[in-house]
């Protein structure tokens, strides 16, 4: 029995060693939502500095035969010994993913400076319109489904903090109404179970809360199998299911918007809604096809202004809908904007920051703004 | 390179392992070298030459201690040979430490200047040092073979988190050694229980403790206590796990190394703590240091110095950093006493009473010898001692998610379990049988954490 086992351990081995080399290498990873490292990175590093070793250590973990699996079988142990949060998102109830920020992960200096910046920007365009919108995260507006005794930031003391700091600028608090309309039994999902941001639903809440009226366009689904980005930090097997089974397949929608809007990122055209995306593991990206330095959406609305909204990803669901209501709009990503805010935006009549409030907090690219 | 890594379990090693076999036995002892090299080159390939130096240095070093008869010139060949050794590892090891602490007492801005620390430095110094030092005191027979010297110098097994193998320990076993079946299987075992303490229990206490240190150490008690435990655990297992992982490699190839743990949190107090906590290392400071300088043959004053002299030492081998100072200390303070009066009180009172003596100390322990900010160590047993701020909700959630794995690593630092399984193996053939599953589980399991972890920390580059 010993020689077999010998035997054994010493062929799993060596076949599972042989076997990281053998056949195609995988480019990309649909589940963590990231490139693996290939043989070709391997080859053009150096062994005297290391970097080949460091990167063929990489390449045998990114390659491994299973990997996938294995991947599923060490979070569903973590499940079974009663862990509630795996790769920094908790665990919630009814197949409900949250990002785990506590206190200690804000930042706060760096909060009150950007809250500093967008009042210094607000005073240097004193004739127009400014109004700062900061979504709560998910875990905040649907508290009841965190993990039991779990902990979110206090989104609530930073709110304060922002009507205070903001005296220039219309602050639009979206947690009241966003709790408000999730409470409600008929309610739809505001936010994804899987994944970190809000649904077009909760888009139709921030629309309604921004623009006093109700939002006019129908919503259409455009697909039943999202698994966002919290799904890719816990990577759990039993969220690949629908909801009814216990699972926690996302769906995603787009408004219906029949007027023709030409859109253009970075000067080039662009869809609203871009349905290739479907088909893409980060299903997100339906809206705009992702985030651009800048995107101009001319909607022929005759009659309407101008508007510039700074913003994350959070606003890329809420822009389409605010169609009617202007006759331009252009959409300023901070983190891949690197041309003068003046050109771009100067001439708008309004401007509306619209983030998600802990990513604006840690945001270092509002300072582009100038303080 | 690292055991707990995809590259070492399922390239690396199997391939030492089957060319170990295919090659005539003369020439094992070469591929032990080579592999080796390889081994250590993985991180950081240019400390390979010094690793080679260390090697030809000391060797030529042991053969002129041989050579030398009159007593004066090998004492002081001895003595320059051990300023060497020593010398390597204080630079590495200690320069940005020292250049830090003299800036900030004179005042000066001197440039911080810290050389990137080679693995396992202080583990393989430690490993020559009692070779030449044996050579010296004519306790072992001078190695004139220089392949064998550097397989036992630069030996992967244990070459870069212990235990530490003195040149006596293994003499023999350089050129005389049998790999059966039996020490095979058992070292395969060993090196799988190994494998499963640091990645399934280790690893991830060690996730808890990175997290509630990262609170800043200003938190409620129940906080502060359930993360002691869980370094506790982190670093009995961590480091016990890579002991069991260097004995079974070791056994794979058929050498025998002294145990480095043994069930160290049963102890009753902190001198028996130390004799079953990385054994080898006490074991070391207690030939080459204590005894050399006196021990307890010469007084109580110059016991006491000797104590102060090996525990500094002890805090300061672990790490440069302020912490691992007083942490050394703090045991040199506790050792003394019990050997004043402590040990005589504290023998009076009921077992219990004395695990939990023991016990409350070593967790304190550690909380200095992981807190490597002085600001946050202050806090974090303010916080321990009930004074800090904060509500204890999260404290009940990281017990409810992490309660299963402390409970289990607690109950597996015991020396129950090891004991119920070898009795059951003991049963007969099924039970044998059954026993290979779970360490095939155990395997397959480990290396699930090990793909699906980001986090897999090694400890002991500080060391």
């Amino acid at each position: 029995m010993k020689k077999t086992f010998i035997f054994l351990f010493t062929a799993v081995l060596a076949v599972t060693g042989l076997c990281v080399f053998a056949g195609e290498d995988r480019v990309f990873s649909d589940n963590e939502n990231r490139q693996l490292t290939v043989m070709d990175d391997v080859m053009t590093e150096s062994v005297r500095t290391g970097d080949f070793q460091k990167a063929l250590t990489e390449y045998s973990s990114d390659q491994m035969p299973g990997r996938d699996s294995l991947m599923a079988l060490a979070t569903a142990v973590k499940k079974i010994t009663g862990r509630k949060d795996i790769g920094g998102a908790y665990i919630g109830r009814d197949g409900f993913y949250f990002d785990k920020k506590l206190e200690k992960d804000i930042n706060s200096e760096r909060y009150e400076r950007n809250l500093k910046i967008i009042e210094k920007t607000a005073g240097n365009y004193p004739e127009k319109k400014v109004t700062v919108m900061l979504v709560p995260g998910g875990g905040s507006v649907y508290s009841s489904k965190l993990p039991e005794n779990a902990e979110l930031f206090d989104d609530d003391k930073m709110y304060e903090l922002a009507v205070k700091t903001l005296s220039k600028c219309k602050v639009v608090n979206m947690k009241e109404a966003l709790i408000r309309q999730a409470e409600r039994e008929d309610s739809e999902n505001l936010y994804y179970r899987t994944d970190h941001h809000w649904t077009l639903d909760g888009a139709y809440v921030g629309y309604e809360e921004l623009m006093g009226k109700k939002c006019p366009y129908e919503m259409k689904e455009v697909c039943s199998d999202f698994l966002g980005t919290l799904y890719s930090k816990v990577l759990d097997k039993s969220a690949e299911k629908v909801v009814g089974e216990g699972g926690s397949l996302d769906r995603i929608k787009i408004p219906v918007i029949n007027d023709k809007i030409k859109v253009t990122t970075d000067g080039k055209p662009v869809e609203m809604f871009d349905m290739e995306m479907t088909k893409e593991k980060d299903k997100y990206k339906v809206y705009f096809g992702g985030n651009h330095g800048i995107t101009q959406i001319e909607t022929g609305v005759s009659g309407k202004g101008k508007l510039a909204v700074i913003k994350d990803s959070f606003a890329n669901c809420l822009v389409p809908l605010l169609a009617g209501d202007y006759k331009e709009i252009v959409m300023i990503d901070m983190r891949y904007f690197a041309g003068d805010m003046d050109m771009v935006a100067g001439d708008a009549d309004e401007i509306l920051f619209l983030y998600e409030l802990s990513s604006f907090a840690s945001d270092s690219n509002i300072s582009k703004l100038g303080l | 390179m690292v055991f707990s890594s995809i590259v070492f379990i399922f390239m690396f090693l199997p391939a030492v392992m089957i060319l170990y076999r295919l090659v005539p036995e003369k020439m094992r002892n070469g591929l032990l070298l080579a592999a080796s090299l390889i081994f250590y080159a993985w991180g950081e390939p240019v400390y390979v030459l010094l690793m080679i130096f260390s090697i030809v240095f000391n060797y030529f070093m042991g053969l002129k201690l041989e050579h030398l008869k009159e007593k004066n010139k090998k004492k002081a060949a001895l003595a320059a040979c051990i300023a060497v050794n020593i010398g390597i590892l204080c630079f590495f090891k200690y320069t940005g430490f020292i250049m830090e602490n003299i800036s900030r007492v004179s005042g000066l801005s001197l440039p911080a200047i810290q050389p990137a620390l080679p693995v396992g430095i202080s583990f393989y110094t430690f490993q020559t040092l009692s070779y030449i030092i044996d050579v010296y005191r004519e306790n072992v027979k001078v190695q004139r073979n220089i392949i064998d010297f550097g397989t036992y110098i630069s030996l992967f097994p244990q070459l870069i988190a212990g235990p530490i193998v003195r040149y006596k320990d293994i003499e023999i076993q350089l050129q005389h050694r049998k790999t059966d079946t039996d020490m095979t299987a058992e070292g395969i075992e060993r090196f799988i229980v190994g494998l499963g303490k640091k990645v399934l229990i280790a690893n991830q206490c060690g996730l808890l403790w990175d997290e509630i240190y990262s609170y800043g150490g200003d938190i409620p008690a129940l906080m502060a206590w359930t993360g002691a435990l869980a370094f506790t655990l982190q670093i009995y297992y961590d480091f016990s796990g890579y002991s069991d992982m260097a004995i079974g490699l070791g056994k794979i190839f058929g050498f025998t190394f002294p145990e480095n743990f043994r069930y160290p949190y049963e102890s009753k107090s902190i001198t028996e703590f130390w004799r079953r906590w990385h054994i080898t290392l006490g074991t070391w400071f207690r030939e080459y240091l204590y005894i050399p300088l006196g021990g307890n043959k010469k007084g109580l004053k110059k016991q006491l110095l000797n104590l102060f002299t090996v525990w500094l030492l002890t805090g300061l081998w672990h790490g440069a950093g302020w912490n691992f100072i007083i942490w050394g200390l703090y045991y040199f303070v506790i050792i003394a006493a019990e050997k004043l009066f402590l040990g005589v009180l504290t023998e009076k009172l009921p077992g219990g009473l004395r695990h939990l003596y023991a016990l409350l100390l070593i967790v304190v322990g550690w909380v200095i010898f992981a807190c490597d900010d002085m600001t946050i160590l202050g806090a974090y047993l303010k916080s321990m001692a009930g004074l800090g701020s904060g509500t204890s909700t999260m404290s009940l959630y990281y017990l409810k998610s992490y309660g299963v794995l402390i409970g289990a690593g607690a109950l597996g630092s015991l020396h129950f379990v090891k004991a119920f399984a070898s009795k059951l193996t003991e049963r007969g053939k099924a039970f044998q049988l059954a026993g290979y599953f779970i360490i095939f589980a155990v395997f397959g399991l480990a290396t699930s954490f090990i793909i699906g972890d980001s986090y897999n920390p090694f400890l002991y580059f500080r060391f």
